[in-house]
């Protein structure tokens, strides 16, 4: 479970990113998080992993907060970045033991989920290269993989769909959808409205900062008093 | 044409503005200034000796093929690094590949970006050695003139040279498709001509009279002629200098330009015959076959010990890193102590005998101690490992920050591959010493091995501070990494502070014990200052991260 309540966040000139947020994704709930360009996702993701600081408010990953108590917290959750080009020096398989060994995940079971999720994903035999040689596709696959790799709670993905053939898109959302239905949550960003459209069990509109919207695919169009696509609504209300 | 010439300005820009978001701070333009002078300043002092030298018998000339040579060798060797980095390694090539523009007019701009990055660093040696010969030989503004027109032509051929051989090597040979082998390979030419250098010029360098160096300038003279012929635009180069006030001179500028031209051309047209081929096939080299997984690659190790494996493995398998982080704190040492080997060489028996007496005298004395421990930091001066820990890592140094490993550990992490390095130069200290004077006590050792630790460590963070301080996060290129930061700065200005306090503190106290003992609780209280520091600071050492 994530909770961010009254958080704020400004630019040096004073200006407001993220004004006042409150959010609360919930255990057993994929959580589509939405917004134009410049909104504040991301923002927003680097102060729930502890890369940004905020000015007020708190962040609460498991009741544990990323301000007061971030080690733990950061226990709590694994990360998928938005660029996926991460130590390109390193191979597919050191970067997932480094991971390991910093999240003290232990032999059997890093063992287990690697092998498990690299056949899924169909990078298996491309683990002893270095990650400077993957494509965009497979280097979004290690990095998914990585944050898999000690089993979180919460999974926190900004853009986690791009670069992924459909195949492995389609892999993703099967995976976020299980790890849900064991009581997990899923945060995550995407521009691909198809896809939070179909697999969100709620969403979060961002413009300008401000949370503008929260609720189901059924509450935005009960509130718009229209039947029309998500991105049809997303459009109307972000205008 | 106009495309070329867009497209020039944009990779010229790039390349000397590298990630610079921010605008150059007045520290930054100074740092430049300041380096810039002081080499000119060394160009010009040498010209200057050289000059005067020859104007004793009358040869004063000579010193232009000199010059021209020593410009030549630099442009041949520096192009053979930056061509095929720029050529077939560059990140821009898949973003211009798809562009509507026809391999010539890429090759044209990217070459052109190289010939006027070229003009800035032999502008660094032309402009003080032509102003040092035409003030020594009272010669007019014209000559000057001239000497401008010839810097902006004469780097042209050898750099399109370079860049068609290195084509050509690259189309017919597979070994240089690999950015990082050839990293790794012109590295190693570049520092074997380096200690090459090093031989030759400590092998000649006994102390010789004006008259002497002429003799021997001119004896080489010969053989610089010799080069002449082979290339092509040397003698015209030199000709238009010498007739720079007549008809001679302006004839030979119009060789050099046409020569310039038709090889520019050529080698345009060369180079685009082969361009799209050789660089799609440089870019689809990367995927090889893999080795197969097997059980013992799932290694458990301890978070340090991956952390540390994780930095070196960064740092050795980056060629710049490793060339700009690693090499220097190994080989520096080494190159630095070749000149005494190389005089003890030339020395006979007695007079060694006689030097390791004073050594031995002196080395369990404060002077010896304290020398000792100065040129033991003096060597750390080399070590880039820390001072660029956080800006190596780029836009993946957010990484540290959502982990769960405290920021404190992190920063120790960090450091040791620093530190680690920086035992190198203690070790050559010491191995040196132990073999070289036998009555070094163990009583020195342990005061140079403490106090050069202590120092170690304290640089170490220091230095990881002030990168935290102000991270190149936003780099394009390696290089920007270290060549283009102005944080290694001060690492240089602590070191020479460090040098200076040591140096106080010997001259007021004359106990060796004394002085150790107050070296060792100083930088012992800074090491203890500088991690309450880290402790309290903690999540604002990283505010820029992110």
């Amino acid at each position: 479970m994530i909770e961010i309540s009254n958080v704020s966040k400004s630019y040096e000139n004073n200006k407001k990113i993220i004004d006042n947020l409150n959010l609360k994704i919930n255990d057993g709930e994929i959580f589509g998080f939405l917004g134009p360009n410049g909104a504040g996702k991301t923002t927003t993701i680097k102060m729930i992993t502890g890369i940004l600081k905020m000015e007020e408010g708190d962040i609460l990953i498991d009741g544990i907060s990323i301000k007061d108590n971030p080690v733990e917290a950061k226990k709590k959750f694994g990360f998928v970045p938005d660029s996926p080009d991460i130590f390109l020096k390193l191979k597919g398989i050191e970067y997932l033991n480094f991971l390991s060994d910093i999240y003290k995940v232990s032999i059997n079971n890093r063992k287990e989920i690697i092998e498990n999720l690299s056949k899924k994903f169909e990078i298996y035999d491309n683990l002893n290269d270095k990650i400077q040689n993957y494509s965009h596709g497979m280097r979004q696959k290690i990095v998914i993989i990585g944050a898999l790799l000690h089993n979180p709670k919460n999974w926190i993905l900004d853009e986690p769909m791009t670069g992924l053939d459909p195949k492995s898109s389609h892999i993703l959302k099967e995976l976020m959808k299980s790890h849900t239905q064991n009581g997990n949550s899923v945060f995550f960003s995407t521009h691909v409205l198809e896809v939070a459209e179909k697999i969100c069990d709620r969403i979060g509109i961002i413009n300008k900062g401000k949370l503008i919207f929260v609720g189901t695919y059924e509450e935005i169009k009960k509130q718009l008093k229209e039947d029309a696509s998500l991105e049809d609504l997303f459009l109307q209300i972000t205008e | 044409m106009k495309e070329t010439i867009l497209l020039t300005k944009i990779l010229f820009k790039s390349s000397i503005t590298q990630s610079n978001k921010k605008k150059n701070s007045i520290g930054k333009v100074l740092f430049y200034l300041f380096i810039y002078l002081y080499i000119a300043g060394f160009v010009g002092y040498i010209s200057y000796e050289i000059i005067r030298s020859l104007m004793l018998i009358k040869q004063e000339a000579i010193f232009l093929n000199i010059c021209f040579i020593v410009v030549l060798c630099f442009c041949l060797i520096q192009s053979i690094i930056t061509s095929l980095n720029v050529l077939y390694f560059s990140k821009d090539i898949e973003i211009l590949l798809p562009l509507p523009i026809t391999p010539k007019n890429i090759i044209m701009a990217k070459l052109n970006s190289l010939i006027l990055s070229q003009y800035i660093l032999i502008a660094v040696i032309l402009l003080p050695a032509l102003l040092i010969y035409s003030y020594l030989l009272k010669l007019s503004i014209l000559f000057l003139f001239v000497g401008i027109i010839i810097m902006l032509l004469f780097p042209i051929v050898p750099i399109t040279i370079v860049a068609c051989l290195t084509t050509i090597v690259m189309k017919f040979t597979n070994v240089v498709k690999n950015k990082d082998i050839v990293q790794y390979l012109t590295t190693g030419i570049t520092l074997i001509l380096i200690i090459a250098l090093q031989f030759f010029y400590t092998g000649t360098n006994n102390q010789i009279t004006n008259q002497e160096l002429a003799q021997k300038i001119v004896e080489n003279n010969g053989l610089i002629e010799v080069y002449s012929k082979y290339f092509i635009t040397l003698t015209p180069t030199i000709n238009s200098l010498l007739n720079y006030n007549n008809i001679q001179g302006i004839l030979n500028i119009l060789i050099l330009f046409c020569e310039s031209i038709i090889v520019y051309y050529l080698v345009t047209i060369i180079i685009s015959k082969f361009y799209i081929e050789t660089t799609t096939s440089v870019l689809s080299s990367n995927s090889k076959n893999s080795k197969k997984i097997e059980d013992k690659v799932f290694v458990k190790e301890n978070t340090l010990i991956s952390y540390i494996k994780k930095e070196f493995k960064i740092l050795v398998r980056n060629p710049i890193f490793f060339m700009q982080c690693v090499l220097p704190s190994i080989l520096f040492p080494f190159i630095l102590l070749l000149p005494m080997f190389m005089s003890l060489k030339n020395m006979g028996s007695e007079q060694i005998k006689i030097f390791q007496d004073i050594l031995s005298q002196i080395i369990n004395e404060p002077i010896g101690v304290l020398g000792a421990i100065i040129f033991t930091i003096f060597l750390f001066m080399f070590n880039f490992c820390s001072v660029t820990c956080i800006s190596r890592d780029g836009q993946n140094s957010t990484f540290m920050k959502y982990i769960p490993v405290d920021y404190k550990k992190q920063l120790l992490y960090k450091i040791l591959p620093g530190v680690i390095l920086n035992i190198i130069p203690i070790s050559y200290v010491i191995i040196i010493a132990k073999l070289f004077i036998s009555t070094i006590h163990l009583k020195t050792i342990f005061y140079i091995v403490s106090v050069s630790i202590l120092i170690n460590i304290l640089n170490n963070y220091l230095m990881v501070l002030v990168d935290l301080k102000n991270p190149k996060l936003n780099w394009i290129t390696e290089y920007a990494v270290v060549k283009q930061n102005f944080n290694i700065f001060f690492e240089i200005l602590l070191i020479i502070i460090e040098i200076g306090a040591i140096i106080l503190l010997g001259t007021f106290i004359s106990n060796i014990d004394l002085v150790a003992v107050i070296l060792i609780v100083m930088f012992l209280l800074l090491n203890i200052l500088i991690n309450k520091y880290i402790n309290k600071q903690n999540v604002n050492l990283f505010k820029k991260i992110y």
